[in-house]
């Protein structure tokens, strides 16, 4: 496997990631899901990309699911989860902008069993979240 | 987003879909402010979609640095050659709710695109996804491609772009380009 830079920080991402979007949970079950999770991780993957939105939190569940059992062998990894998707999903907690950071992460926690969460990704669809509500909390 | 770092629920924050100058405008906000600003973004990147990653970001990998986890390697498993003979049960295309997937790859002219791909694939003796993924990391601005395999025998083949990637000759890529066409034109000045 080879490894690369994640743009100027200090992680170290293998070049080929595995995602559960789409597949988890309406394309395979937990059995597949765990043995395809193994088979990357075995072959040196080190980034799991996940999402709230991804079958309303049923992907997130399952990946934690299997990764509770992989508990010990399982150092490092990283999980995107996105505030909201742009798949057409439905939204699990439209929550308001301003405060909806906080209010995220422990639920996503708890879906993903308390797996380490490296980086958190604000996606597109999320509109207000974005640039305006940066300058509102912070602003002159 | 500054907050889950400060507070150490995350170590970085990213963005996903976000247009260059959106990119920036988190740069520029979080400087002015004292945040910290955005390490990633999830851009979709494969032969068919390639203007973010060749044209509108370039500036941003140079300038303030940015890792990307590209989604869609092979356009929803399209650049796999599964689709040139039509849409097989079991695959995304197939699923009920994602048709806009195959709205948006299932056109001849992208299946005549890809039997030629395939074509090229089969005298590398290699398989077309792993062709096509290889393509993807060849490009360095690429920190990592998203896999979405459902089946063990997919995930294997997928991983083999690591050996794929390093037969990808100039000459080989060049071939690429001329069955694709999809490079984005900068311009020349």
């Amino acid at each position: 496997m080879e490894y690369r830079r994640l743009g100027r920080s200090g992680l170290q991402v293998s070049v080929l990631s595995f995602g559960s979007w789409v597949s988890f949970s309406k394309q395979i079950n937990d059995k597949v899901a765990d043995e395809l999770m193994g088979i990357a991780y075995d072959n040196g993957i080190n980034f799991f990309d996940n999402a709230e939105v991804y079958a309303l939190g049923e992907s997130e569940k399952m990946m934690g699911r299997v990764l509770k059992k992989k508990n010990g062998t399982v150092h490092l990894i990283l999980f995107l989860p996105k505030h909201f998707g742009d798949g057409g999903e439905k939204i699990i907690n439209p929550i308001k902008p301003a405060a909806a950071v906080s209010i995220w992460w422990k639920p996503a926690m708890k879906r993903c069993n308390g797996c380490r969460l490296i980086t958190w990704i604000c996606s597109s669809a999320t509109g207000p979240i974005k640039i305006r509500p940066l300058k509102k909390r912070y602003g002159p | 987003m500054n907050h889950l770092v400060q507070q150490g629920k995350v170590l970085y924050w990213g963005t996903s879909e976000w247009s260059g100058v959106e990119i920036m405008e988190a740069h520029r906000a979080a400087e002015k402010f004292r945040l910290i600003g955005p390490t990633m973004e999830q851009p979709q990147y494969n032969m068919f979609e390639r203007d973010k990653m060749e044209n509108e970001f370039l500036e941003i990998f140079k300038n303030v640095g940015l890792g990307t986890t590209i989604w869609s390697p092979l356009a929803s498993g399209m650049l796999t050659g599964k689709y040139n003979d039509g849409i097989p049960k079991g695959s995304r295309f197939a699923l009920e709710g994602f048709d806009w997937l195959k709205d948006r790859w299932v056109m001849d002219e992208k299946v005549k695109k890809v039997k030629k791909l395939s074509e090229l694939a089969t005298k590398m003796g290699v398989s077309t996804a792993s062709l096509s993924i290889a393509w993807c990391i060849k490009n360095k601005n690429v920190s990592t491609a998203i896999l979405g395999a459902t089946k063990k025998t997919q995930l294997f083949d997928n991983l083999k772009a690591l050996d794929v990637a390093a037969m990808l000759t100039p000459d080989l890529l060049d071939k690429i380009e001329s069955i694709m066409k999809t490079k984005p034109k900068l311009p020349d000045y």
